[in-house]
């Protein structure tokens, strides 16, 4: 697998739900529900935690929980850019 | 005399999963052919790693039946428990039962170690890898009673839903108290049993500090490592797998068309009251009656006993001691095999796949046998010990299955061909 920095977000989210929950990584766009593709709320927990670890950074002040693919990709995102400026450095 | 149908409680499928894969069948024929499990595993990663002989079921794949999303969320010994209870539910034809009677059908299992290798990873991550936290999921994945709950969940089960944690005893205990919540009518039908998951590392330490696991010379077979008694057994192979039953009275198998696979006569318990860890044959013996007089049963109906025999070098001779105490100058003709030399020492889940085991010896009228017995030692004498070839025949309708767990807790259950 790539560096998590070097992925766009969508990838990443993409990736670990295919190895976690072995989802097809085509089928998962941005507006897709992830109660439609099996994520319930233990799984979630579950699914950030695999993401924290991959970005090392913890997401503990999430707001509000996400229900779509996409509210998974503006979680991980502005970690992602942290990450790429601290390699950068 | 023979209870009315609605007090008798009839066996309508089984569930195994083994090292031999997964399938009534496929254990049993492993039984009478004398394929062993056993060999010589490594557990855990260095510096924290060991190796000691065991049966584990290495090529388990539950993806077939269970999703992957669920998969997270089940210890191994779950998913162990789930593959069995949907082959036995499947083999019972439960797909059919209709929402009222699935209200009243009931989940009871056995597990010694229940979610130890979940818990052992969260208590690596911490004081091992020296990270901040676990896994969001390891409550789930460690509480005790965790493959009785999601047994629940698969089979849409809504009536009691119970776990049984007596050790070596555990899934017997279950099998046993099925039988009398059905009898009872406290619920219509049981899917009852047992699963283990292999020892993880500091489980494998505590055993070995105990000093009860086979060890074998650089020379010796590993796979002939257990040894029931045997003069040169050197103790027990901890197994991994898992067995369901579905019990049922045998009116509701009739009325439904289920097929009736054996009668599970009796069952009876008891404690030492003696020690934690030495058995006492009296207290055996106890279990061992009060199974017979469940089950309305005179000892010589008793056509084969599949024995506890771990192989420890105290154990075998404390069992044979209570089978002679109860079946007296009969026992020389009593057949009796322990078949945990080739599935090794399931512990919480022993007494379901033995159960199973059990069942199919009445069924196919074939016993399988002690393929680890070849020079029986004479404090293990007195019984009709079945060694070398599975025997053809089984004498007497009437069939027990016996386990006896540390802390002294006791479970005999009696079968009885359908």
């Amino acid at each position: 697998m790539n560096a998590p920095s070097t992925l766009p977000a969508i990838e990443l989210v993409r990736q670990t739900l295919h190895e976690q929950l072995g989802l097809d990584p085509a089928s998962l766009a941005p507006e897709t529900e992830l109660a439609a593709v099996g994520v319930d709320s233990l799984t979630l927990a579950e699914l950030l935690f695999s993401l924290e670890d991959r970005l090392g950074t913890t997401m503990a002040d999430v707001a509000t929980l996400p229900r779509s693919i996409g509210d998974l990709v503006a979680l991980v995102e502005p970690h992602l850019t942290q990450l790429a400026a601290a390699a950068a450095t | 005399m023979t209870a009315p149908d609605d007090r008798r409680v009839v066996v309508t499928g089984l569930g195994v999963v083994t090292p031999w894969g997964v399938g009534a069948d496929v254990f049993f024929d492993a039984l009478l052919h004398g394929r062993s499990a056993v060999a010589r595993r490594s557990v855990g990663e260095p510096p924290y790693a060991a190796t000691l002989l065991s049966a584990a079921c290495d090529g388990f794949d539950p993806a077939p039946w269970l999703e992957l999303s669920r998969l997270l969320t089940m210890d191994r010994h779950v998913q162990l428990a789930a593959v069995a209870a949907l082959s036995a539910a499947q083999d019972a034809g439960l797909d059919t039962l209709p929402a009222a009677t699935r209200e009243r059908a009931a989940v009871l299992w056995g597990t010694g170690a229940g979610g130890a290798a979940s818990n052992e990873r969260g208590y690596r991550d911490l004081f091992v890898r020296q990270r901040p936290r676990v896994s969001p999921l390891s409550v789930v994945l460690g509480m005790q009673h965790g493959a009785a709950a999601h047994l629940g969940l698969l089979l849409g089960a809504g009536g009691p839903c119970l776990t049984y944690a007596l050790a070596c005893a555990s899934a017997s205990t279950a099998i046993g108290e099925a039988l009398h919540k059905l009898r009872s009518g406290a619920c219509d039908v049981v899917v009852a049993g047992g699963s283990e998951a292999a020892m993880p590392f500091g489980a494998v330490k505590a055993w070995q500090s105990l000093q009860v696991l086979a060890e074998t010379g650089a020379a010796d077979d590993p796979a002939r490592a257990c040894r029931p008694f045997d003069r040169r057994r050197s103790g027990l192979v901890p197994g991994e797998g898992a067995a369901a039953l579905v019990l049922e009275r045998l009116d509701h198998a009739r009325r439904r068309g289920a097929p009736v696979l054996a009668e599970l006569a009796g069952y009876g318990a008891s404690a030492d009251h003696h020690h934690l860890t030495t058995p006492l044959a009296a207290g055996q013996a106890r279990a061992l009656r009060a199974a017979l007089a469940d089950a309305g049963a005179a000892a010589d109906e008793v056509g084969y006993v599949n024995a506890h025999g771990t192989a420890t070098l105290d154990g075998d001779p404390v069992e044979i001691a209570a089978l002679r105490e109860v079946f007296g100058s009969a026992a020389a003709r009593l057949p009796v095999s322990s078949t945990k030399s080739l599935h090794g020492h399931l512990m919480g889940a022993a007494g379901a796949v033995e159960a199973a085991c059990t069942v199919l010896a009445l069924q196919r009228q074939v016993l399988p046998p002690n393929a680890g017995l070849e020079e029986p030692d004479p404090a293990c004498a007195g019984v009709d010990h079945v060694c070398g070839d599975a025997r053809d025949g089984l004498h007497g309708g009437l069939a027990l299955s016996s386990s006896f767990a540390f802390g002294g807790s006791n479970a005999v259950l009696a079968f009885r061909r359908a």
